[in-house]
This record gives C-alpha cells, sequence and structure tokens, in this order.
C-alpha cells in the first residue's frame, strides 16, 4: 500500500468520524474518562512507590543491599548473640565494601529492645543502633527530603548527628515520648538546672517529667544481665507508621552496643550510586567474599523480609492499578465495538458502493480502523490533558488523607508517569484496532449486491 | 434403686465430712504462706536482714556469676551487686512492688518491673525477699508428697499486676511449713519456669531460730539446660535505717 492511498483512507477516515459526532463524542468521553481514571490511578501508584522506596532505602536505614547472617531475619530477634555479626564479620565485610567503586555509603546497624523510663515509669522500646556519620547521610538525603516531607517535617529538635560531645543522645518517636510524658528536648530545656529526682508518687508528678529531656534505657545484655543507660532527648521524630511511632527509638552504635553490652552488630546497610547497579553488586559481593558469602544472606532492599512494607504495599496497589486498567480495557473495547458495530450496520450501503468502485475488503475494513484507531488517540490525547489538569490541581490542593497504618496522614500527590502513559496509550489504541476490527471484518465479507441493496440486515 | 440411693448419699456425706476435716486440720493458706515467706527473707526481723546472694546462670548462652548483699527490712529491700568487678556498685531498690535499678555513671535510677529477667531465668523479683501472702491469693489445692515429704500444693493468683508472676504452683512441707518447690506460671497457665528450694541456713531472730533458704534453683520449663542458681549466705538480723531504702539516696 502506497502512502498516497494511506493518506487518502486517513482523511476519509477523519472525516467519517464527523459524521456520527454525537455517538463519536460519546464514546470519546468515556474514553477519556476511563483513561484519566487510570491515569490518576498510576500517579497515585507511582507516588506511593516513591514514597516507600524511599522510605525504605533510607528512612528505615535498609540500603539498596543489606548483609546480614543467615537466618538472622528470623532468628536475630530471638538470639541475637548468635544470629549477629562479630568484629571478625565485620573486619571482613568493611574490608570488601572498601573496594567497590558503585557504593555511595556503607553502614553498620544494630537493632534490640529495652525499656526506656522517665524516673517513674518505663514502656518496651525497639532500638535502632548506628552510626552518626551514617545517620546523617540517610536522614538528609535528597531522595528522603523529596519524598517524605510528611514525616520529616513532624521532627522536633535537632538531629542527634548534631550532639555536643558530652552528651548521649537519643531520638525518640513521638508517640513513645508522649507515653513518657516528655515533650521537650534538650534544646527545649534549662540545661542549668540539676537533675532532680521525682517523688513518683506526687500527684501531679507527670507535669515534671518534662523538667529535663533525660530518659533512662535498660534491657538485658547479650550475656544475659540487667544493664542500664542515660540518654538525653535530642530529638522526636515521627517513623511515619503507627505501628513503630509508640516504641521506636534511634541512637548512636556505640551506645547501643554498649547497653547490650556487645561489639557485634545486626547487619550492614550499602547504599549505591545507582540503584540499577543493586543486583550486579550483590554478586559482586558474593564473588568478592568468596566462602564467607556463604554464611551471609545479601539481599536487595525489595526483597519481602528486608522490605515487608514496600512489598506488602505495592502488592496491593499493582493489583488494584492492573483491576482498574482491565475495567478501562473492557470499557474501550465494548464502546468502539459498539460504535464501529452501529456505524457499519448505518453505513453498509456505503461500503457496498465503495466495494463496487474498487475498493477491496481490506481498504474498507482499513478505513473502519483508522475511525476507530483516531477517536481512541484523540480521546487519550485528551484523557492525558484532563488526567495532567486533575494532578495539577488535586497537588495544588494539599487534600491529606490517612492511609491504613500511616502517621499523622499523607498529602495526596499524583505522580505523572510518563512511561505509563505512553505504555497506556499504545495499548488502549492496540485495543481499539483490534475492537474496530472484530467489529468490521462481518460486514466486509458480504456481497456487494446485498450490501447495496441494504437486504444483508 | 434403694441401692443407689444409699451409696450416692453415703458417697456425699463422706466427701462433706472429709471436707470438714481438711479445713479443721489445715491452716489457711494465707498462715502457711506467711511462714513459708518468713524462711524466705520476709519479715522475720522487724528492724531488718542482711544476707548475700550469688547469683549462677548457665545454659545455651554461656555462664555468668553475679554476688549481691541484700538488705531487706518489710517490704523494702535493697540489691547491691558486690562482684564481678564490673557489676559492683549495681543496685536495685524495691520500695514494696517498685524496683528501681542504678548502676554508677546513671544520672537517675531507672523504674523496672520486678517480671524483667535480671539474669538467666532469675527475674528481678526473684532475687529479694518473697512476700507471697500479701501479693498472691492463695488457695491450698490437695496434699502431695515432694521428695517424700508430706506437703500442701496451692495454687497462687497474683493480686496486681506489678508482681513478679501471674501464677504460681507452690509446694509447701506440712512439717517446716517450708516452700519446697514451685512452678511459674504464664497468664495462660502454661508453666514456664520450675524452681527447687534448699534450706540449710539458719536466721536468728534474737529470740528463736528460723530456717532460712540456702539454694534457689530456677529451670526452663523449655528448655532445661538453663539452670539458674541462687545460694543465699549469711542471713542475720541487721538494724537498718529507712533512708537506705528512699530511691533519692541512690544517686549519691
Amino acid at each position: 500500500m502506497n502512502l498516497t492511498l494511506l493518506q487518502s483512507l486517513s482523511r476519509m477516515a477523519w472525516r467519517n468520524l464527523r459524521r456520527n459526532f454525537r455517538r463519536n463524542l460519546a464514546t470519546g468521553v468515556a474514553i477519556t474518562a476511563g483513561f484519566t481514571a487510570f491515569l490518576l490511578a498510576a500517579g497515585y501508584a507511582s507516588r506511593v512507590e516513591s514514597v516507600l522506596r524511599y522510605y525504605t532505602i533510607y528512612g528505615l536505614r535498609t540500603g539498596h543491599v543489606t548483609i546480614q547472617k543467615k537466618g538472622s531475619l528470623e532468628m536475630y530477634a530471638i538470639k541475637p548473640r548468635l544470629w549477629s555479626l562479630d568484629e571478625n564479620a565485620q573486619s571482613k565485610i568493611t574490608t570488601v565494601l572498601a573496594t567497590m567503586t558503585q557504593i555511595e555509603k556503607s553502614g553498620r546497624l544494630l537493632k534490640g529492645q529495652g525499656l526506656i523510663g522517665n524516673g517513674c515509669k518505663t514502656f518496651p522500646f525497639i532500638a535502632t543502633g548506628v552510626d552518626l556519620d551514617v545517620e546523617q547521610y540517610a536522614m538528609t538525603h535528597p531522595e528522603l527530603l523529596k519524598w517524605t516531607p510528611h514525616i520529616t517535617k513532624l521532627n522536633i529538635g535537632r538531629p542527634i548527628w548534631e550532639a555536643e560531645a558530652n552528651v548521649s543522645p537519643v531520638a525518640v518517636s513521638i508517640g513513645l515520648a508522649k507515653l513518657l510524658g516528655k515533650s521537650k528536648t534538650l534544646d527545649q530545656i534549662d540545661r542549668t538546672q540539676k537533675l532532680s529526682i521525682l517523688d513518683c508518687s506526687m500527684p501531679n508528678v507527670r507535669d515534671h517529667f518534662s523538667d529535663d529531656a533525660n530518659v533512662q534505657l535498660a534491657s538485658g545484655t547479650w550475656d544475659g544481665q540487667l544493664n542500664a543507660s542515660d540518654s538525653e532527648m535530642m530529638q522526636l521524630y515521627s517513623t511515619g507508621l503507627v505501628e513503630t511511632n509508640s516504641s521506636s527509638i534511634v541512637l548512636s552504635m556505640n551506645q547501643l552496643q554498649s547497653l547490650y553490652n556487645t561489639k557485634n552488630i545486626a547487619s550492614y546497610s550499602v547504599w549505591l550510586k545507582d540503584a540499577k547497579d543493586t543486583q550486579s553488586t550483590i554478586n559482586t559481593l558474593n564473588e568478592k567474599l568468596g566462602d564467607f558469602a556463604n554464611e551471609l544472606e545479601i539481599l536487595p532492599w525489595n526483597e519481602e523480609r528486608i522490605g515487608p512494607y514496600y512489598v506488602g504495599t505495592m502488592r496491593f496497589i499493582v493489583t488494584m492499578v492492573g483491576f482498574i486498567g482491565c475495567v478501562l480495557a473492557l470499557v474501550i473495547i465494548l464502546s468502539i465495538f459498539n460504535s464501529a458495530t452501529m456505524t457499519v450496520i448505518e453505513r453498509s450501503e456505503e461500503v457496498g458502493m465503495l466495494r463496487s468502485i474498487g475498493y477491496t475488503r481490506g481498504l474498507v475494513r482499513l478505513v473502519f480502523v483508522l475511525e476507530g484507531f483516531f477517536l481512541t488517540v484523540v480521546s487519550t490525547v485528551f484523557g492525558i490533558i484532563v488526567g495532567l489538569t486533575s494532578m495539577f490541581f488535586v497537588n495544588r490542593s494539599g487534600i491529606t488523607f490517612r492511609p491504613p497504618g500511616v502517621e499523622g496522614g499523607l498529602q495526596l500527590i499524583l505522580v505523572p508517569n510518563f512511561w505509563v502513559m505512553i505504555l497506556a496509550t499504545v495499548c488502549v489504541s492496540s485495543l481499539a484496532v483490534f475492537a474496530t476490527w472484530i467489529a468490521v471484518s462481518g460486514i466486509s465479507k458480504k456481497n456487494i449486491s446485498e450490501l447495496v441493496a441494504g437486504t444483508h440486515r | 434403686m434403694n441401692y443407689l440411693s444409699s451409696a450416692l448419699i453415703m458417697t456425699f456425706g463422706l466427701a462433706i465430712s472429709h471436707q470438714q476435716t481438711l479445713l479443721a486440720a489445715d491452716p489457711s493458706a494465707v498462715d502457711i504462706l506467711k511462714d513459708a515467706d518468713r524462711a524466705r527473707g520476709s519479715a522475720a526481723v522487724e528492724e531488718g536482714i542482711t544476707w548475700s546472694v550469688k547469683v549462677d546462670t548457665s545454659g545455651e548462652d554461656g555462664s555468668n556469676s553475679v554476688s549481691y548483699l541484700l538488705k531487706v527490712k518489710g517490704s523494702d529491700a535493697l540489691a547491691e551487686a558486690v562482684a564481678p568487678a564490673r557489676n559492683k556498685g549495681e543496685m536495685m531498690l524495691f520500695n514494696d512492688r517498685n524496683i528501681w535499678f542504678f548502676k554508677p555513671g546513671l544520672k537517675k535510677p531507672v523504674a523496672i518491673s520486678p517480671r524483667q529477667k535480671l539474669m538467666g531465668q532469675a527475674a528481678n523479683g526473684d532475687i529479694a525477699s518473697t512476700n507471697y501472702a500479701k501479693d498472691y491469693e492463695g488457695t491450698i489445692m490437695a496434699t502431695e508428697t515432694v521428695n517424700g515429704e508430706a506437703c500442701w500444693k496451692l495454687d497462687l493468683k497474683a493480686k496486681a499486676k506489678n508482681v513478679t508472676y501471674d501464677k504460681i504452683r507452690y509446694w509447701i512441707s506440712k512439717k517446716d511449713r517450708l516452700g519446697v518447690k514451685a512452678e511459674f506460671l504464664t497468664v495462660s497457665g502454661d508453666v514456664f519456669k520450675l524452681a527447687a528450694f534448699e534450706y540449710k541456713n539458719k536466721l536468728n531472730s534474737g529470740t528463736k531460730d528460723y530456717a532460712f533458704v540456702s539454694k534457689m534453683t530456677i529451670t526452663d520449663a523449655l528448655n532445661p539446660k538453663n539452670i539458674t542458681t541462687l545460694n543465699y549466705e549469711s542471713p542475720k538480723p541487721s538494724k537498718l535505717s529507712d533512708s537506705l531504702f528512699n530511691v533519692n539516696n541512690l544517686v549519691r
């Protein structure tokens, strides 16, 4: 088929679209609406994916790759001493990490439990111990700040890496600080005042918990003895999740190691310059660590056991968007099929005439398919315009909603995804072509005389 | 039918008369517990008592040993670690059911729970004197023989949440009124720790010698390899000042 003929058929198809304007408009609006809905859902999914991705990698200090003792993901919480990395293991891993140029930052993590007290009462905590330079890197990473302002904006006080040398700083989650009755950080209290031991039987004792920022941490050491240490509340922070916001604390690696009387750590987190190198970095680490790698588990951040919240949430959202996509596909197929079928029936005499002046069955089908294709392309373009405009206004409106488990609510921000738009447009256009082809294929096989006389109906 | 009725009446009558005999013969659970508590450091001497206890733990996670000096007066107690050197100066203050932990370097004492593990299988509440008569609602369930000795088997239920255990099964010898063994239970009634007691120490109250606990062996019910032994030594009356048990005085 030559280009001139195609141009001529395209012009004809374009003109034909205007002949049944109301019907085509209705079909086009249905496609536009469906496409817009899909883009908005995809925009929401894209936003949630980015939030959870960077929250997991930087906010939870997981890194792009984590290294831990094999089996520790299941056993560490029960027997941390046996399932942690000792100094020898740390030395081997650190040596290998230092040789890898694709790594932007790596750091040690220690996790554990205990009790945190206000002088009168104690509450359970889940602690993360981290080297302060690593904490600063992760918590100030531009991607974290860009995607999780709903979490970082709730922080009160100074970060723990800014603490003076004579202070043992601790960051306490906001919910836990509330349970402790301590609302002020170290910078908000008069540090010249001497610490007083409270009379816990006083009726108004709760009013005095915030007189200082001192908290006491108590826990069993890893060799089975009771231990305790003092810390100063430098920062109140939100974990972003209801589940952990009333129990989490973050403190320096040295402090937590001292509390548990250990030099071991739970895991290494490795942040890469380019996230695309995640799998190749895992392969390189396995290679470089040799036989020792058999004693370790080196996992990417989006492995279900490492980022269960990310994996679980995204699985749900992808299913939801996929379902919307399927509904959209069905709507498009039915709309186009219905529209094309009615058009073909109405214009059967015209089809007969075209056949009688020499148009082949294929050319006749092509005219109708082009009509469907143009209708769909115009509708999806409008869908993209309406979708982007809606996203703009939604993002500007500052609507806050509260997804399950998210502390403090999340601003509804929809993020356009260019590749999703392209892919969806291609899919929708293909479906339209397919639906029109099916609708037209029957009529194009009819006898010319039947078509011209209209006796086939 | 008549035989059946007679048998039922006789059985019922015997049961009532046996119950009456039990009630008449057995002292109350509170009295038994008070006597058993006295041999475990509770209120034998009003001015106060001191003793030392060495806590040895062994099991899967290795072994450990810490020695404490105990000072007890009424429902208050102070346990001070005296050895090894790294634990020296650690103190636990028991003000009735409130417990504070303090170690050199802390700015404030830490309020802790009696249920929290002190070391191995021993909870914080195990180290000080026991006052089961006050902390638990006791019921005599049966009479059983333990190590050839006739014992009352008591079921103890915690009166408050801030006591060391929710439920205890406690065997107290009829002859000496000393706790012979105990099973510590979870809220759901599962045994999670077992304890056995020996009484080779004597405490002279000034007027009378009392048997005093010399050894408490605590075994993990799920893993019998995990054993903690509390060896008690040198119980003696001592005039103790009330200020010793003031939490403000822990931070010196």
